[in-house]
């Protein structure tokens, strides 16, 4: 691509994010991350982040389940009609001690191999916090709890923004990128395949939207496509940047990234390897993540030495027909995650890419009948060749309703924050320990600032 | 043959266009001979801008003939004719189709664009419009295989456009698409022993999106704070919980009993009172349903609760503004129209006829000084810049039908199709840059992602270039809508009553002299024999600008 073109990109790429006046913590941030800018351990090696966000809030804890009888009757007492049986979980044996015995929920054989083989490690009981809570400081009303708590959009956010307290409108992965992103690309680090998000959005950095068809050219604008497009291109960049208007400028400045941007993925996917066939089933998440581990395998002709992929999985919000309905999205995502883990070893580039979970909240223990309401904590899972694997992390709760971890109804207190689990991904991702102060800001409030289930 | 010299130049636009569009057949049409030139419309006259800035705020587009007509007798009599056509209905057009295993929402969404094309009650439908996206059920979900339904329940939006907020609540609430989006249909009492409480689905969603939101509001819309200058929650948990108990009992309005089968999708969900809990409910602020009440008086005492809550006036009436007029109206003009939703002047509240004129007659929708603000309006809606393209060049298909089925994966918009209850985007969403500098909001931004913008623009050319009324093609296809030019073609030899023409019709008046001389320029520089190339460029290279994508 001609160098004036990649000038352009950048100029309109730097005229659309703008640098003034976004509040305090903005200039607070970007007076810190200029003081760290040299200190950042860049790694010259390839790294890559996949985000697997599961819409609408995963009833996690139905995905590992304790299997001793004791742990089980447990369980079943509280979960009733929606206890997955007994006798169909798929024992497995975390490397590290656990207090019981467990199973996996059936719908995630898939992963069973790659647990035993040490490629995926369960976080146990993650939610949204601003600072470790008890239950009696709720009760007392003495808990400093993240705002609208249950909500989904606002539970969204957190997850994203790690930045509850103000209206923050960036996300980690995003502040992450204005830290350490190469700019000797004109590409975003963040990759999203779910469209505008927030977690991708930084001070100074969008993430790139693409789908599982790759980068569409614009037939009627995009250079070399028509005769003419040359031509019709200028013209609409001269009209946004005579335009007066925010509005057209944002719409314009939109036009002329995906044009450029398009062209320049366009021709590296066009030697990169075609990754479909690794994926058994024909869904969205296994056509998302294959052109994820295109996107990956083409690392060398983007040219970008660190991506951050996010691909977003709907139907979780279970609160009917939970039983059918989350066997299914389980058994979409193993078969997905595990299909992808292959196309990884395919490219060997397993142990450069870390895949993990994220979602709005648990789900309350107790049912609806036959469905759940939005809970609170929940379990995710990490995978990938430098995951310290085939362990369990953080604290498993009690089960029971009316325990010290119930909220109340089976809505469960979380005990590790989702601060300290993308902190430690972020930390096996480059991130310096002053780094993850500053893209985390509240970080500082919890105990491990990394939970070690990275290599 | 004219024609086929721009087909063939534009055949990569086709064959690009086929990647994205494989899911629909596209290909030509026969050609008829052009039909004769339609009359020019009216001089061009302040009001001919005003009444075509009208008509982008109130219709899915404006037409040479509507923007005369409106231009004529003014907004108030239009107003007023718009209030009195009866209203299209939905369902009565999907059932014209057979009733076969084929059946599915792409007809539904036929029934849409067909009726956002052509009906005539264009006010009554945009309004039905932005309600189904404030009122959301979706076809992502066990809703997808229930056109029939989902057609029905867009009529209730349809068919309650001008009425009163209320009954539109009590509808929506009782509805079986939102029983089984939303997960009221089926809600039983507690069973304190199978550890099952009510299903908190509906009661948090019916809040926090579709009447009063998540933090205390002024009237112009602003957070109400305490004393401590924090913003005030609405609800808590006690209150969701108080609510799922109010939404127990109800089921398929066909089921003899409870457990016995039924399905069906259209009419209100009918009350099961042994299913239904009894207890006393806590409501908002404190308010209470004593112990003892049926499921219906229950419901009542609920929606009541809800509907006189002062933040309904604010929390509607701005997303109806932004779906309409504006995405940032100041504080005094949500006031004003927040004041008609509270007491239409003869104390009735929520009289959305009032709320809607309120909305399209204030001073900041019609008055020049938006023109002069350079954050007023909004980005166009996806599936309402195709309506304007289509109406404006009465666009249509041999078949007599308007199959854009596909309109999601173009534009990451279609009717009653969003990806949760949280709509296409959200109210508040605000891209970074200059809106988010400002601390402005731009809904519609929220979708306008690489990938949308570009299928968006290619389907746009796909449809201006090789769309119109003539163009020969390989395949014909009676499904192909295309676009009427013959009265443009007439102009192409007098590039600047061409762009003048396009000026009213397309940009309501608003066009900038710098635009206006590039686009003379560019016709220019086409031989004049290439009228139809003249003609088509300077279409597509409008409805590509940012010009003409934000409606002002």
């Amino acid at each position: 691509m001609n160098i004036k073109r990649r000038k352009f990109i950048k100029r309109s790429i730097a005229s659309s994010i703008g640098v003034t006046g976004w509040m305090a913590s903005q200039s607070q941030f970007s007076l810190m991350s200029s003081a760290l800018a040299n200190n950042s351990q860049q790694n010259s090696d390839y790294q890559a982040l996949v985000c697997l966000f599961l819409l609408g809030g995963n009833d996690s804890f139905n995905m590992i389940i304790p299997s001793s009888n004791e742990g089980y009757a447990n369980y079943a007492t509280t979960r009733q009609n929606l206890a997955i049986a007994q006798e169909t979980l798929l024992p497995i044996t975390p490397l590290n001690q656990q207090n019981d015995t467990y199973g996996l929920n059936p719908a995630l054989s898939p992963l069973l191999d790659l647990f035993n083989n040490n490629k995926l490690s369960f976080v146990n009981n993650v939610g949204t916090l601003i600072n470790p809570v008890t239950k009696n400081e709720i009760i007392t009303n003495t808990a400093n709890l993240p705002p609208q708590l249950f909500s989904h959009n606002d539970q969204q956010r957190h997850w994203q923004t790690a930045w509850p307290q103000e209206n923050q409108k960036s996300g980690w992965a995003g502040r992450m990128a204005d830290l350490i992103a190469d700019t000797s690309t004109n590409l975003s680090m963040n990759i999203s395949m779910l469209g505008t998000n927030t977690l991708q959005t930084g001070f100074n950095s969008i993430p790139y939207s693409m789908n599982s068809d790759g980068a569409q050219l614009m037939a009627a604008l995009s250079p070399g496509v028509e005769l003419g497009n040359e031509e019709r291109l200028a013209l609409i960049e001269k009209w946004t940047q005579e335009s007066p208007h925010l509005m057209e400028q944002t719409y314009g400045n939109t036009l002329s990234r995906a044009s450029e941007l398009a062209i320049l993925v366009n021709d590296s996917l066009a030697d990169a390897p075609d990754m479909t066939d690794f994926f058994t089933n024909e869904d969205q998440v296994s056509a998302d993540l294959a052109m994820v581990a295109k996107m990956i395998a083409a690392e060398q002709q983007l040219p970008q030495n660190k991506q951050i992929f996010l691909v977003g999985i709907g139907g979780w919000d279970t609160h009917d027909n939970q039983i059918v309905a989350h066997a299914n999205l389980l058994s979409q995502l193993s078969q997905a995650m595990s299909d992808f883990n292959d196309a990884l070893e395919s490219l060997t580039m397993s142990s450069q890419v870390t895949t993990f979970t994220i979602s709005d909240f648990g789900r309350t223990l107790t049912s609806n009948g036959d469905g759940t309401d939005h809970g609170w904590g929940g379990v995710q899972m990490v995978m990938g060749g430098a995951v310290d694997g085939s362990k369990f992390f953080g604290q498993m709760p009690e089960l029971t309703l009316g325990s010290d971890d119930d909220f109340g109804d089976g809505r469960i207190i979380p005990t590790t924050s989702v601060d300290q689990y993308t902190a430690t991904i972020a930390k096996w991702f480059g991130l310096t320990e002053a780094e993850l102060l500053v893209v985390f800001p509240n970080l500082s409030n919890f105990d491990d600032s990394d939970l070690g289930f990275m290599a | 043959m004219k024609n086929v010299s721009i087909s063939s130049k534009f055949s990569n636009i086709l064959s690009f266009l086929l990647l994205i569009l494989a899911v629909s057949a596209c290909g030509g049409s026969s050609s008829p001979d052009p039909e004769p030139p339609i009359p020019a419309p009216p001089s061009n006259s302040i009001s001919a801008d005003k009444a075509a800035r009208f008509l982008t705020q109130t219709t899915f587009g404006g037409t040479s003939e509507s923007i005369s007509h409106l231009a004529n007798i003014g907004y108030e009599a239009w107003l007023q004719q718009q209030f009195s056509i009866p209203a299209t209905l939905h369902y009565p057009l999907i059932v014209e189709y057979p009733d076969d295993d084929d059946l599915s929402n792409r007809h539904r969404k036929e029934v849409w664009w067909r009726t956002a094309i052509t009906a005539e009650d264009q006010l009554r439908q945009r309004v039905a419009f932005a309600l189904s996206q404030i009122f959301v059920v979706s076809d992502k979900s066990a809703l997808g295989q229930t056109p029939y339904g989902l057609a029905n329940y867009y009529d209730i939006l349809v068919n309650n456009a001008f009425g009163n907020y209320r009954e539109l609540l009590e509808e929506v609430t009782l509805s079986p698409m939102m029983g089984i989006y939303l997960s009221m249909l089926g809600n039983e009492k507690p069973d304190v022993l199978r550890n099952i409480r009510p299903d908190e689905n509906y009661a948090r969603e019916v809040m926090q999106l579709f009447s009063i939101g998540l933090l205390k509001l002024n009237n112009d819309g602003s957070l109400l704070l305490d004393d401590n200058n924090q913003p005030i929650p609405t609800y808590d948990q006690d209150v969701i919980k108080g609510f799922a108990h109010v939404f127990t009992g109800w089921h398929f309005a066909d089921k003899p009993t409870w457990n016995q089968p039924g399905v069906n999708l259209f009419d209100p969900m009918k009350p099961f009172e042994d299913y239904h809990d009894t207890g006393e409910k806590l409501l908002l602020d404190g308010s209470t349903i004593s112990s003892g009440g049926t499921a219906v008086s229950d419901l009542n005492i609920a929606l009541d609760n809800i509907f006189n809550h002062p933040n309904v006036g604010p929390f509607i009436s701005k997303q109806l503004i932004q779906r309409l007029v504006t995405s940032n109206p100041s504080p005094d003009y949500i006031n004003r129209v927040a004041d008609i939703f509270n007491d239409n002047g003869n104390r009735v509240r929520g009289d959305l006829k009032a709320v809607i004129k309120a909305i399209l007659l204030d001073e900041q929708a019609i008055s020049d000084s938006g023109l002069q603000d350079s954050s007023f309006g909004k980005l166009k809606e996806p599936l309402i810049k195709f309506t304007q393209l289509w109406r404006a060049f009465d666009a249509s298909a041999e078949s007599g039908k308007y199959w854009f089925n596909f309109s999601y994966a173009i534009t990451g918009q279609a009717p009653l199709a969003a990806p949760s209850v949280f709509n296409f985007y959200s109210p508040s969403y605000s891209p970074s840059g200059g809106i988010s500098d400002a601390g402005l909001v731009a809904p519609e931004f929220q979708i306008l992602n690489e990938t949308y913008i570009t299928h968006t623009l290619n389907v746009l050319a796909y449809s201006t270039y090789v769309g119109y009324q003539g163009v020969v093609q390989e395949q014909p296809d009676p499904d192909r809508i295309l676009i009427d030019i013959s009265t443009e073609l007439g102009m192409s030899d007098n590039p600047s009553e061409l762009v003048e023409h396009f000026n009213i019709l397309l940009m309501s008046g608003q066009m900038e002299d710098n635009q206006r001389n590039d686009l003379i320029e560019s016709i220019n520089e086409i031989p004049a024999e290439e009228s139809h190339l003249r003609v088509l460029n300077t279409l597509f290279m409008l409805v590509a600008s940012p010009q003409f994508s934000i409606q002002k």
